[in-house]
């Protein structure tokens, strides 16, 4: 989780750099452009962060099958 | 959770670096379109997004083919793998396609042949991943899933044909002769960000669903 909390942090901090960057050059349409790839990055994180968090789910109802086989 | 491989984590950190670079040169490094201006870097992202939204289906494609032929459940959890993240790169595209369609064209959504065939394409494959969940029986779930994946790809030419078939806001499929070597190694620079990105999520999804299936067979057992 503490890999997440830092990705999840570099995220925002780019998510900050990109628009101070679009605004210092004067960008137009620069909401667009920043909507755009903030967007793309996050939906790809948010999916590989709930892909993570889904296999630790089930690997531990795996694991609790197993510590009920070994009790039995 | 199994442990993760060097492989795998190496994949990972070369999918974040590959990203992290390819956006850079999108936003900084090359040139602003002469037409479009600025928000032409979107193309950058929407277009690889919408490439391996297509590669994605195509191997649900190839795997559901092989599933039929061979009852393989291996290749029932490669296509399921490809078509959730699928899924995911055709939402990126919509949604993109959105971002540059309301300063291009005036308007966030219209209903556009090519805008309306990766909207219903978008819907078949959110109906696959629905029909998984239903489906209780693994052997009824793999086979009626690898029918949808066969007849739903169908789809796929005809949402990149659309904009040659019918007269469309969208513009027509770029070529390397019709675009900028700048914008064109740019946009291949990002392709090959993607397909890290893409390789790295399937890699990571497969050894889900080998977990689900395990998961699966132990309550099954156990009933």
């Amino acid at each position: 989780m503490r890999k997440w909390s830092v990705i999840g942090v570099v995220y925002v901090v780019a998510l900050i750099l990109l628009w101070v960057y679009t605004g210092r050059v004067g960008m137009e349409n620069r909401g667009f452009v920043f909507a755009g790839y903030g967007l793309t990055w996050g939906a790809l994180l948010w999916y590989a962060f709930r892909l993570e968090s889904r296999e630790r789910t089930t690997a531990r109802a795996v694991e609790s099958f197993e510590v009920a086989g070994a009790g039995d | 959770m199994g442990p993760i491989s060097a492989v795998e984590k190496f994949l990972g950190i070369l999918a974040l670096l590959s990203m992290l670079v390819g956006s850079y040169v999108g936003l900084v490094v090359v040139p602003a379109d002469a037409a479009q201006g600025n928000v032409q870097r979107l193309m950058y992202v929407h277009v690889p997004a919408a490439w391996l939204a297509f590669l994605a289906f195509f191997v649900v494609f190839v795997m559901s083919v092989l599933y039929l032929i061979q009852r393989d459940e291996r290749w029932d959890r490669v296509a399921a793998s490809s078509a959730e993240i699928g899924v995911v790169f055709t939402v990126v595209t919509l949604l993109l396609g959105m971002m540059w369609g309301k300063p291009t064209w005036g308007v966030f959504w219209t209903w556009d042949p090519r805008l309306t065939t990766t909207a219903i394409l978008l819907a078949i494959y959110v109906g696959y991943g629905a029909l998984r969940s239903f489906a209780e029986d693994g052997e009824k779930r793999a086979r009626w899933s690898a029918i949808v994946g066969v007849i739903g790809f169908a789809n796929v030419p005809i949402v990149y044909m659309s904009v040659t078939w019918w007269r469309t806001l969208h513009q027509p499929p770029s070529s390397p002769r019709s675009v900028a070597p700048d914008i064109l190694w740019t946009l291949m620079l990002n392709l090959a960000a993607f397909t890290i990105v893409y390789i790295y999520l399937m890699v990571r999804r497969i050894r889900f669903a080998r977990l689900e299936g395990e998961l699966e067979k132990r309550m099954a057992y156990n009933a």
